[in-house]
């Protein structure tokens, strides 16, 4: 999600050039529905937006808004609002940016993209699958805007690399997806209408499908035609759109070019030596760091945060219990460290990586902690080395550029001893 | 044939000259990275020395933070190389190095081919590095050599819980003032940085023999620190904080006999 | 009365833990490690296990940095160092609720280094007033009293519950007696005293607990009756705001400069042992009640009911001000602090914000900023 500064090089996909399109055209018709006075509701990641879309209400996306003023790079003196009014230094700066931005006073507030989010919210959707950051913040807005604000409880997902919930654990989301559909009853006044749900499921699914096919094809293909940073700038209407046509269309095309790009064998860079994995969400203010390691033969064919973050499939054979499994399963955060390294090794596997990058994330202790763990267990039973950077996805003050980069071309020199040696056997 | 090895590092700047496999000269320049341009003098200087021209010089490799800013550089290669190469020319039995620098600390886990298996770096705390005994010293009004010496007279420990310079500098201000010596305070500092180093070498097997470098090495407190939290004793490189320019200069040379 | 001395010293009294979980299992009990308060102590208790909460240690981090990245609370990191240096190795297991993110990946870097005993992760909900949730919290107690029995290999009698729920009872009675004495006689017990007592209470056998309480009570009661209390100076009255307290140093510098702490809302404090197991009808029906309703922890929502605790103390007219001691990277009590914090000042009570790392750092800081605070309020009398 976010858009990207402009790079100095064309995208690899005709298709991304649409991305911005589709974020405009997005931010323009949430405040205009805002205008008007129509419903706008504040949705946290992997909170059932398909639910707002039914219900017509249009969501908002705090989190992903946040992304976006962190990669136009004014994030520092939101950052530094949120701060001033207590909130500490150590909170996710997703949530510090926001605060920030709510809680602003004074001069000196920088131009918002898009004009902002719109404000106030009517009603507030959440869950704790990915972070109970996500509960917490969201009550600090129900506080500050007095509105309805409805929680998605869940049990956390153990299981096996097939990652099937439980069937209590289908359940007990059912239930409160009912529980969430009469909470929405109530607060629009109208009844719901399940054949217009069931649509959006249908529409969340199959864009879901068609970004499994995305991620499938460019990781599978050698060399691979898109590198991370172009297609982090791509996922955006899979976070804030499911539910909709727009990610569909938008998806089925990129889909397409894909296709084309790989049966031609372009690739993103010209000498492709050796291909990443991305562990963790981006560093917002600084996407070049993804492609910065192209000028030395290696680039980043597929990304965790990409693929188990947003989307996923959906059963609709069985509607309501599809829906609850893709949100119990789908996601990353919501696994265990057993589950989320047999899922690493098939895809390391599945699209020949070579090594991984972990972006230990100050701001998200849920996806960061365990990496210690994970980076042992990749070395020890596939010998896949990996290398950890430090940083944080949208706060940039305590980044360090020489730190990072010094990690990043030691441990591409690291492949490179690796492969010589293999090579002289 | 006549190699160079420059370290840029944040507070430094380290040339070695080498003839062959021996050091012929080296130089160290206290600089900030704003003034690499004095980096060129520094060599130029050194060749003079040795009766040497910029010319003579097959290759020129850089490594440290400025690497990427020496423009008479042929090619630029991580401190982490560097070091395992510079380590590996003297010492082949180290598999281990402990790099603790002003700014950063390393650990660098060698295979049995000196080939660097893999490494881990402090996170951007300062308390790992050099920078935390230096700001303590100051802090105690002792002089940065005498921390070493002064610290092995310690009589009895103390623990400097905080992990945040800062608070830490206030904990040591704290000791002063309940009157504890200034020998058992700097101890206490020394073991902290120790435990944190060594903790963070702990994330990978920490194979022997072990190599200290960096400048934290000439200090003898911090040294015994580590040894007793591993359990056995290190090598030190003669000087320490030139291992990365040596290694440098490792490469150049085997850069310049392949071409 | 804990015998531990002049000023407390932590590592002591983990030393006394210790000492006294041996001595159980030298009796044929076992002995099991948990944190959190929600996880259900009476379930332990009545299968013969004593549960010793985990309260970190100020000690330095030698082991855990190489698992777990410095950006998590020291009661997590301190925890760990602890179990990876094999201080814990008497534990016969140990128990972490799936509440904060932090707890929930400690949960797995544990099972990764130290899959031994009975470790078990307890995912409980979080919507502790919604009626699914609850429901779910029945199964999910349910399911862990059978692991208990499945693991220990002995069955748990509804008789042992009911006598377990009895003792705990009686144990957060004693400390709720405690609280409303302080209350009520300030400086009668000092806070230290006060807060060793739930230390004591949190990690060593309940009874010898209660035994160490009614002692305690019974000489205040003493000392009231005897006209034995001390009248100083008036002393400024303080409500404790946070999570855990295990460095008590911090109260012996409020108490130096006069303050003395009536109240809290500390989860090694009242949200502890405010609230009892009914003690008729179905046990396990009545302990899970008692922890879906008990005074809720910032990890639960809402948790509104906390923040009216401290409102409600407040109310009671005795309070002069309000201290937060803040666990750094505390998430979900970080979040509450700002908003908490302004509705507390709206009520015209001064309050002071402490970070802490399971102790305090920058003692002479400290010192300053307590010292400034209590004069403040004893200006503004």
């Amino acid at each position: 999600m976010g858009n990207q500064s402009s790079p100095k090089k064309g995208r690899a996909l005709k298709t991304s050039y649409e991305a911005s399109t589709i974020l405009r055209n997005y931010w323009e018709t949430i405040h205009a529905a805002k205008k008007a006075g129509k419903p706008i509701g504040y949705c946290s990641g992997n909170a059932p937006v398909e639910l707002m879309y039914a219900f017509d209400i249009l969501p908002a996306y705090p989190e992903n808004y946040a992304a976006v003023v962190a990669s136009a790079k004014i994030a520092l003196p939101l950052v530094q609002m949120a701060e001033s009014k207590e909130f500490s230094h150590d909170l996710c700066s997703y949530a510090k940016i926001n605060l920030g931005e709510v809680f602003w006073e004074g001069k000196g507030k920088p131009e918002m993209p898009f004009g902002g989010l719109p404000t106030p919210p009517d009603i507030l959707l959440t869950t704790k699958i990915p972070c109970i950051t996500q509960v917490k913040w969201w009550e600090v807005l129900r506080d500050v805007y007095h509105c309805p604000m409805i929680l998605l409880d869940a049990p956390m997902l153990e299981g096996t690399v097939d990652n099937q919930p439980s069937e209590d654990q289908v359940d007990f989301v059912v239930d409160q997806l009912k529980l969430i559909i009469a909470q929405l009853e109530d607060f629009t006044h109208t009844k719901f209408n399940e054949e217009k749900f069931f649509h959006c499921l249908s529409l969340s699914d199959q864009a879901g499908g068609l970004w499994h096919d995305i991620i499938d094809l460019r990781g599978e293909a050698v060399p691979t035609p898109v590198g991370s940073r172009e297609m982090c700038g791509n996922v955006f209407s899979l976070v804030a759109m499911l539910g909709t046509e727009t990610p569909v269309k938008f998806y089925q095309k990129m889909k397409e070019e894909l296709q084309y790009k790989t049966w031609k064998k372009i690739g993103a860079i010209p000498n492709e030596k050796y291909r990443l994995l991305y562990e963790n969400i981006p560093l917002w203010y600084n996407l070049e760091m993804l492609s910065d390691v192209e000028n030395k033969g290696a680039v980043f064919v597929f990304e965790t945060y990409l693929r188990y973050v947003w989307g996923g499939r959906i059963d609709l054979t069985d509607p309501y219990r599809g829906y609850a499994k893709k949100i119990l399963s789908d996601v990353f955060l919501n696994m265990n460290l057993q589950l989320r390294y047999d899922i690493m090794a098939r895809d390391i596997k599945n699209y020949h990586i070579d090594g991984v990058v972990f972006h230990s994330n100050r701001s998200c202790k849920r996806y960061s902690l365990g990496y210690y763990e994970l980076k042992e267990m990749l070395l020890e039973r596939l010998g896949i080395p990996s290398v950890v950077i430090e940083a944080d996805h949208s706060d940039p003050s305590g980044y360090s550029e020489g730190n990072t980069k010094m990690k990043l071309d030691a441990f591409i020199e690291l492949l490179e001893e690796r492969r010589n040696a293999g090579s002289r056997g | 044939m006549l190699v160079a090895g420059v370290d840029a590092g944040s507070n430094a700047a380290k040339i070695v000259l080498m003839e062959e496999d021996q050091i012929l000269s080296h130089g160290v320049l206290k600089t900030g990275a704003n003034s690499l341009g004095a980096v060129k003098d520094l060599l130029q200087h050194i060749l003079e020395q040795q009766h040497k021209k910029m010319e003579d010089i097959s290759d020129i490799v850089s490594t440290g933070y400025g690497r990427n800013y020496i423009p008479f550089a042929t090619f630029q290669a991580t401190e982490i190389f560097c070091h395992a190469k510079g380590v590996f020319r003297t010492m082949p039995q180290v598999r281990t190095i402990i790099d603790i620098g002003g700014q950063d600390s390393k650990v660098i886990y060698l295979d049995n081919n000196g080939r660097v298996a893999d490494f881990v770096m402090n996170d951007k705390c300062a308390a790992g590095t050099g920078h935390f005994i230096e700001s303590l010293a100051m802090a105690l009004s002792v002089p940065l050599e005498e921390m070493g010496p002064l610290s092995v007279r310690a009589e009895q420990e103390i623990t400097i819980s905080s992990t945040c310079t800062v608070f830490a500098e206030s904990e040591v201000v704290s000791y002063v003032a309940q009157g504890f010596p200034k020998s058992d305070i700097i101890s206490g500092v020394h073991h902290a940085l120790a435990g944190r180093v060594v903790s963070m070498a702990r994330r990978r097997e920490i194979r022997r023999e072990i190599c200290l470098t960096g400048g934290v090495a000439k200090n003898i407190g911090v040294v015994r620190w580590i040894e007793k939290e591993l359990g056995g004793s290190m090598r030190i490189p003669e000087e320490p904080q030139l291992t990365g320019a040596i290694g440098a200069a490792m490469i150049a040379l085997e850069r310049a006999r392949e071409q | 009365m804990l015998n531990m001395g002049k000023g407390f010293d932590f590592r002591e009294f983990k030393d006394k833990q210790e000492k006294l979980a041996l001595e159980w299992k030298s009796n044929g009990g076992k002995v099991v490690g948990h944190y959190c308060n929600y996880v259900p102590e009476e379930i332990l208790h009545a299968a013969g296990i004593l549960s010793i909460r985990l309260l970190g240690s100020t000690d330095n981090i030698t082991h855990a940095d190489a698992h777990i990245q410095s950006f998590v609370c020291k009661l997590i990191r301190a925890g760990l160092d602890m179990g990876l240096k094999g201080e814990l190795d008497y534990m016969d297991g140990m128990v972490i609720p799936n509440t904060c993110d932090g707890m929930r990946l400690l949960f797995e870097i544990w099972k990764k280094n130290m899959d031994k005993g009975f470790l078990r992760l307890l995912d409980l909900p979080i919507l502790i007033r919604q009626e699914l949730s609850q429901d779910r919290m029945r199964n999910d107690f349910g399911l862990f009293k059978r692991q208990v029995e499945e693991y220990f290999g002995r069955l748990i009698l509804d008789e042992e519950l009911a006598n377990s729920i009895h003792v705990y009872n009686e144990n957060r009675t004693l400390l709720k007696e405690l609280y409303n004495l302080r209350r009520k006689e300030a400086g009668v017990i000092s806070s230290v005293e006060a807060y060793e007592a739930v230390l004591a209470s949190l990690t060593w056998p309940k009874e010898l607990s209660s035994e160490l309480l009614k002692n305690m009570i019974a000489e205040a009661h003493k000392k009231i009756a005897e006209g034995k209390v001390e009248k100083g100076q008036p002393k400024v009255r303080l409500h404790l705001s946070g999570s855990v307290l295990t460095d008590l140093r911090i109260l012996e510098i409020i108490e130096e400069f006069g303050g003395v702490v009536i109240s809290d809302d500390l989860c090694t404090g009242t949200r502890y042992y405010w609230d009892n197991v009914e003690e008729t009808g179905d046990p396990m029906k009545a302990i899970t009640n008692r922890y879906i309703e008990k005074l809720p922890c910032p990890c639960k929502s809402p948790n509104d009911e906390r923040h009216d605790f401290i409102f409600d103390s407040i109310r009671q007219g005795d309070v002069h001000g309000v201290i937060f001691v803040m666990e750094k990277y505390c998430d979900p009590h970080l979040f509450d602090y700002p908003l908490l914090r302004k509705q507390i000042m709206d009520m015209n009570i001064p309050t002071l914000g402490i970070e802490s790392e399971l102790g305090v750092s920058g003692q002479e800081q400290l010192r300053t900023r307590i010292q400034t605070f209590i004069n403040v309020i004893q200006g503004g009398q």
